[in-house]
């Protein structure tokens, strides 16, 4: 079973390659520092709700809003794919260790 | 919530448009054309639409958005072939996209003018290309959706009519804001919306067309009159009108057109506004569109450290700030590459709102 729903973001910005992520329960801070094996993370903690925004090697970013059951994924449009596949298992193996906890 | 997306579409309403369209629909329909109701009773939009755009009510086609009333006119313009349009590189995908599928078909060619980094097109650029070109129409938006700068839009058609072309303006970010007058700048079709500065509901727009001018209809159907003739009828607006109408959002416009009329705008209210959240976005290391002259109430900016679709994301989840990022339907106005976060107010933004944007830029920008 997916521990995510993936969902393909419209915008008007050319060649973007944007999914929303929705998880069952609310982004907290372990995950984010689970995510932060990934790559350079910053944390807005001085906003009214924090904001989080990840940068991967690839050129991926990944960010949203501490609290939220979603957060946005941008994949670089040259390798979209790969860089989608390497996310998306890297936080289905993430989500599955806090399962077994 | 804080909403600055009203170049997108209004938020709140004009007080009473809710209410308009809920009567609309709680009561028996009136289109005396369509059923044995004698007597048409309640809204007359289309009769303050011509009093607001200072036409007759037979000059006035209800559409359901300004791209309808703008596909309308490019789709039925009664072209010959290889006929020549110009235009600008400001204009929006609803006049860009009808265009380039004329073009596609072998009907028309067009050139894109450039405008200046304000998203105006120069008055001798103009003049030039009607010279060189001598197009059959010439179409151009009243004021960029972009960047908000105002078109001279008599100066443009005077120009445009000079060398004998028809013009068509597109005023879906003016209709509301600053006058529409068609017929005092010599226009042949002007297409507005009437959910943006209107205050309207969606799915209400239109388009002027100048008497005498005789548009192919791109819908056909039933009109409720001369249903014995196989082609649609001449008479205006009927000829351009197939099927029936969105009377319960037009009902809404109706009641949204009748407090505009009561309560005029205040432009100062929104010059005082924009001037701080320009000294906001200054502030916060930011830059935006610099708009010398008339213009409406848009502040387009973009951020040195983050991406606009990342800065927009974070003042919608972090701020509550409702704003739009991005290159906002008009691909070719290269103002900035990456596109832009948009700011556009409305006569119901307050300088408290505008306080809080810009606050919550420092914040993004001060770490």
């Amino acid at each position: 079973m997916s521990c995510f729903d993936v969902e393909k973001i419209e915008n008007c910005y050319a060649h973007s390659q944007t999914y929303a992520y929705a998880f069952a329960v609310a982004l907290d801070d372990r995950l984010v520092d689970n995510l932060s094996t990934l790559g350079e993370l910053t944390i807005n903690r001085k906003f009214r709700r924090p904001f989080f925004l990840l940068k991967l090697a690839d050129g991926a970013e990944i960010r949203g809003a501490l609290g939220d059951d979603r957060m946005k994924a941008s994949f670089p449009d040259e390798r979209v794919d790969e860089s989608k596949r390497f996310f998306e298992d890297a936080l289905a193996a993430i989500l599955a260790a806090r399962e077994t906890e | 919530m804080i909403y600055l997306n009203n170049a997108a579409t209004s938020f709140p309403k004009a007080p009473g448009t809710a209410q308009a369209v809920a009567m609309a629909l709680e009561t028996p329909p009136q289109d005396v054309s369509r059923s044995t109701a004698s007597e048409r009773t309640g809204h007359d939009c289309r009769a303050l639409l011509a009093e607001w755009l200072g036409c007759g009510r037979g000059d006035v086609v209800l559409t359901p958005n300004a791209t309808f009333g703008l596909n309308t006119a490019l789709l039925g313009f009664p072209w010959n072939r290889g006929d020549v349009v110009v235009t600008t590189r400001a204009e929006h995908n609803s006049v860009l996209r009808p265009l380039y599928q004329l073009k596609k078909r072998g009907v028309i060619d067009y050139v894109e003018l450039p405008v200046q980094p304000d998203g105006r097109v120069a008055l001798h650029d103009w003049k030039a290309a009607m010279a060189k070109y001598k197009p059959r129409l010439a179409v151009f938006t009243h004021a960029s959706n972009a960047s908000g700068a105002v078109n001279d839009a008599r100066a443009l058609t005077r120009e445009a009519s000079a060398v004998g072309a028809s013009v068509l303006v597109d005023a879906s970010q003016t209709m509301g804001l600053i006058p529409v007058a068609p017929v005092e700048w010599g226009a042949d079709m002007v297409a507005f919306t009437g959910h943006k500065y209107l205050l309207g509901p969606t799915g209400t727009g239109g388009l002027y067309v100048r008497k005498g001018l005789t548009l192919e209809p791109v819908f056909t159907g039933g009109t409720g009159v001369r249903s014995d003739e196989d082609d649609m009828p001449l008479e205006m607006p009927l000829r351009l009108e197939a099927g029936t109408g969105n009377e319960a959002s037009f009902a809404g416009l109706a009641a949204s057109l009748r407090y505009a009329r009561e309560n005029p705008l205040e432009p100062a209210h929104f010059l005082r506004l924009l001037s701080g959240l320009e000294e906001g976005i200054h502030r916060a290391g930011m830059e935006y569109i610099e708009v010398r002259g008339p213009r409406t109430p848009i502040v387009a900016a973009w951020s040195p450290v983050y991406r606009s679709e990342i800065l927009g994301e974070m003042l919608a989840l972090s701020f509550d700030i409702i704003c739009r990022a991005g290159l906002h339907c008009a691909p070719h106005y290269p103002a900035v590459q990456g596109g832009t976060v948009r700011f556009s107010l409305s006569r119901f933004t307050t300088e408290e709102e505008i306080e809080a944007v810009c606050d919550a830029l420092w914040a993004i920008h001060s770490d």
